[in-house]
């Protein structure tokens, strides 16, 4: 009666470790294929927990453009939980695909997409498990070619070493021509290192770490980087859609069993932001703004919620509220969704009357919070991080959501930031208990059916990206940040209406180690294969991650830390980031990091053009774009 | 005319989707049903959900191919169409089997059940010294089989041998039983078979046992036992 099925685990293993789901792969709509009817076998990995990786839209995306080409099987990978882990040690169990379930080293591609830094151990743990060398440089014609994509190869020197090639930039455009230059270098009987040199050579946006060479100062910053072999680009450019109407977006995205983070459909609304706040990496990489029209994404949306049968969707966006069509759309899906019992979940909205009218249609007002970010806590420090939002828009927007029924607000804060006072965090208690005070003053107690206001106030600490007007800036010791969150407590207990205000803040070891990668340099790959060995894994998870044995692994590298994140940079130095072109000029961030310092906001793409450099790729919200040119840059011949 | 139209549907459930929990079972089913565009009735409030309940949750890693599910339809549809339209939009290994319109006001599957067949078998049959399947009948024919069993007031002795409405042992120590089942003396099949190796000294481990349920059934009458959808002359 035992049944044998296609599942690379036996049923002792599976029933001895938690949440077995993750591993049988079989969601509704993914993908099986011939495997003898393929030349291409690609490993999509998402290295963290599959609840984690499953809620993330990218690989969606990206998932079902591959398997859309007949020639190419994508298949999934997640990083196995701790007890699978140290079972598939102990039994010398290779990792393998969930849909096939076959072991990811006889895979062509592996491919990973780097969401957050901390995940970098985690990359190393999918290789080790696979039974893929870790280093690149250790890998032979037989082993699959390791790339990375996502936010955190704008800075991929620090995990430089274990990977074979990056693609820099957004997935849809080059992928193909990848794809086809892969299958005719097979033929050609090419060795791994010639159709590394290839790729470099012929594909706009791929980045091969091994064909550069990086010399350094004696004070340890960069000398210089340059390519070690001929025609391969000085600089990479990044990827970019032109017209978000018109490329692929996945008709049926993966169900999965388990209720993941993310469990609905997610429609995608534009890519870019028209905001430039001085800290936010985001605003800066995926400039400009590009709306997908709105016919296209009301079709999207029935598309996948006929495909899927979700019960909820949301919108995907930087900043939903800068959509030029919400309204309408908006409209259209609560309309939909009245007719067909959907849950439509709004992304964080600005505050206004059109936004409460929305949230009231959808949302119990009594349970749901209204949320504001106003990330610092004076005007004079919001104007130097350039976050367009005054206390007046916030004490309007909570009179106006307090008549309307909410007594639930979120206000999110950064502590660290630059040229940050003592007066800035103060600030974070006194908007607090004003908006308390609107509370009372606006809701007359027999309005109040027995509640209060409830005023949740987090922070986060400040972590320098590269590519943002703040790559130059220093970050704080773990000691420092936690002074200023007793502070920002202390002035929270000063006020008035202290009892109606909560407070919780980050962990500040995790914020440092996170600074440390996001600036760091090729040197720390070193550093995160020594931690690796000595036992860090999954360190996005608060419960995993050993400040100590990271700081024991620096000293056993001869690196020292505080290089990495708590110097100031001076305008002059050279970034390991410097050779990745984003559109989106250093001058440009540099300007912008002079006028922070003066104090000064900058305006946005909407009011005026900034001339931030990504008009280059002549599309979007730029001055002078021109939608129709093809998606992707130009092949260049060969 | 009516207002709402209840159906009892059977499923079976093989294959790696053994490993789905019930809960998940129940959040696909309620995805299926919206993909086969089936017109369910919903409950009020600003996240409505699917009026459908399960009857008895199946154990993580078990197969069965008798699981029911109760869901509550605005229109009248033809069983058998629910049936096929199910299929259409169900995913490997779960296949709706069969459907029946419940007259108003019947009671729910979960409350009616009074027995569950399954069949079993242990994974590692070298544990044994002797002929598993003999150690089984030996076993099954005895008077009284008093386990523990811990209950919300605590723990209570009950005996298996009334709770067991019928067993035959194949050659290769592969049980078929019909256990007792429902909102009072239910017997789960991990019960039994610790009860059975502990009388042999043995220590039992869920994951020691695989479980295949064969079906659900209710009592018309004391001592018969009717599959919850009977069988279609
Ligand atoms: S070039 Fe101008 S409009 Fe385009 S993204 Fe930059 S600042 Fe905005």
């Amino acid at each position: 009666m035992f049944a044998s099925d296609r599942l690379a685990l036996p049923d002792e293993i599976l029933l001895s470790v938690e949440k077995p789901e993750r591993y049988i792969g079989g969601e509704v709509n993914s993908v099986i294929k011939d495997k003898t009817a393929v030349d291409i076998r690609f490993a999509f990995c998402f290295p963290d927990v599959y609840e984690i990786g499953m809620s993330h839209i990218g690989i969606q995306i990206l998932y079902g453009l591959f398997n859309s080409y007949p020639d190419v099987w994508c298949e999934r990978v997640y990083s196995p939980w701790t007890d699978l882990d140290q079972i598939l040690r102990d039994k010398k169990i290779p990792l393998f695909t969930l849909e096939s379930q076959e072991p990811v080293r006889n895979f062509d591609f592996l491919g990973f997409t780097l969401q957050y830094e901390m995940c970098y151990t985690n990359v190393l743990q999918v290789l080790d498990l696979s039974g893929i060398p870790l280093y690149a440089r250790d890998r032979k014609d037989a082993d699959p070619l390791v790339i990375g994509g996502g936010p955190c190869t704008y800075n991929p020197e620090p995990v430089a070493d274990f990977f074979d090639l990056f693609y820099i930039g957004e997935g849809e455009t080059q992928y193909r021509a990848l794809f086809d230059l892969y299958i005719s270098c097979k033929k050609s009987g090419l060795s791994r290192d010639e159709i590394l040199a290839a790729m470099a050579r012929q594909i706009p946006g791929i980045y091969v770490p091994s064909l550069y060479d990086v010399t350094y100062r004696e004070d340890g910053t960069i000398e210089e980087m340059r390519p070690n072999v001929p025609e391969v680009p000085e600089a990479v450019t990044r990827e970019v859609v032109r017209d978000l109407s018109d490329v692929y977006y996945p008709s049926a995205p993966l169900v999965p069993f388990i209720k993941v983070t993310q469990d609905r459909v997610a429609l995608e609304i534009m890519r870019g932001c028209i905001r430039g706040c001085r800290f936010c990496q985001a605003g800066q990489l995926y400039k400009p703004l590009r709306e997908k029209d709105l016919e296209a994404c009301k079709k999207s949306a029935l598309e996948m919620l006929r495909s899927t049968g979700h019960e909820e969707i949301s919108l995907c966006s930087l900043s939903s509220s800068d959509y030029s069509q919400l309204p309408v759309l908006l409209d259209y899906l609560i309309d939909t969704a009245g007719r067909e019992h959907v849950n439509v979940s709004l992304p964080s909205l600005r505050i206004d009357a059109f936004s409460l009218d929305v949230m009231s249609k959808v949302q119990d007002v009594k349970k749901s919070s209204l949320t504001f970010a106003p990330e610092a806590g004076s005007q004079r420090l919001r104007d130097i991080i350039n976050k367009g939002l005054t206390e007046e828009d916030i004490l309007h927007g909570a009179e106006q959501a307090f008549l309307g029924g909410w007594h639930k607000v979120k206000l999110y804060f950064m502590l660290g930031l630059p040229f940050e006072t003592a007066e800035d965090i103060e600030g974070i208690g006194d908007i607090a208990n004003k908006i308390a005070a609107v509370y009372f003053d606006t809701v007359p107690k027999e309005a109040r059916g027995g509640q209060s206001v409830e005023i949740t106030a987090s922070t986060s600490f400040f972590v320098p990206k590269p590519f943002t007007p703040f790559q130059w800036a220093a970050m704080h010791t773990k000691e420092d940040f936690l002074d200023r969150a007793q502070m920002t407590k202390q002035g929270i207990m000063a006020q008035l209406n202290q009892k109606r205000i909560r407070y919780s803040w980050h962990n500040a070891d995790e914020s440092v180690m996170e600074g440390i990668f996001a600036r760091g340099d090729r040197r720390l790959s070193g550093v995160i294969h020594k931690a690796y060995r000595d036992g860090c894994m999954y360190d996005a998870w608060s419960e995993q991650f050993h400040f100590d044995r990271w700081m024991k692994a620096f000293e056993a590298c001869g690196l020292n830390p505080a290089f990495y994140y708590l110097r100031e940079r001076p305008e002059d130095e050279v970034f390991p980031w410097d050779f990745i072109d984003i559109g989106v000029t250093k001058q440009f961030l540099l300007r912008e990091w002079r006028e922070a310092r003066a104090g000064r906001k900058s305006s946005n793409c909407r009011i005026s053009c900034l001339g931030c450099g990504a008009a280059r790729f002549g599309t979007g919200i730029c001055p002078g774009a021109d939608k129709s040119q093809p998606n992707g840059t130009e092949r260049t011949a060969v | 005319m009516r207002e709402f139209f209840d159906y009892r549907l059977k499923f079976s459930k093989n294959g790696p989707i053994r490993y789905v929990g019930h809960l998940d079972v129940v959040r696909y089913m309620q995805k299926a049903n919206r993909r086969a565009e089936l017109p369910m009735s919903y409950s009020e409030g600003f996240s409505p959900h699917q009026i459908l309940s399960v009857a008895l949750p199946l154990p993580v890693g078990a197969t069965s191919d008798g699981e029911y599910l109760d869901m509550r339809l605005t229109q009248e549809l033809a069983p058998d169409e629910i049936v096929s339209r199910l299929n259409k939009v169900m995913h490997e290994g779960i296949e709706a089997r069969d459907c029946m319109l419940l007259a108003e006001h019947a009671p729910k599957a979960m409350t009616v059940i009074t027995a569950a067949g399954y069949r079993m078998q242990l994974r590692n049959a070298d544990i044994f010294r002797e002929d598993p399947g003999c150690a089984l009948k030996d076993f099954l024919s005895r008077k009284e089989i008093l386990v523990k069993k811990s209950t919300k007031k605590g723990e209570t002795t009950v005996d298996l041998i009334p709770l067991i409405h019928g067993w035959t042992v194949g050659e290769d120590g592969e049980l078929e039983i019909i256990l007792h089942a429902g909102s009072r003396d239910h017997v789960k099949p991990a019960l039994l078979y610790e009860a059975f190796l502990g009388s042999l000294g043995l220590a039992f481990q869920p994951q020691m046992l695989a479980v295949h349920r064969l079906d659900l059934y209710e009592s018309p009458a004391e001592g018969k036992f009717v599959p919850l959808i009977p069988k279609s002359v």
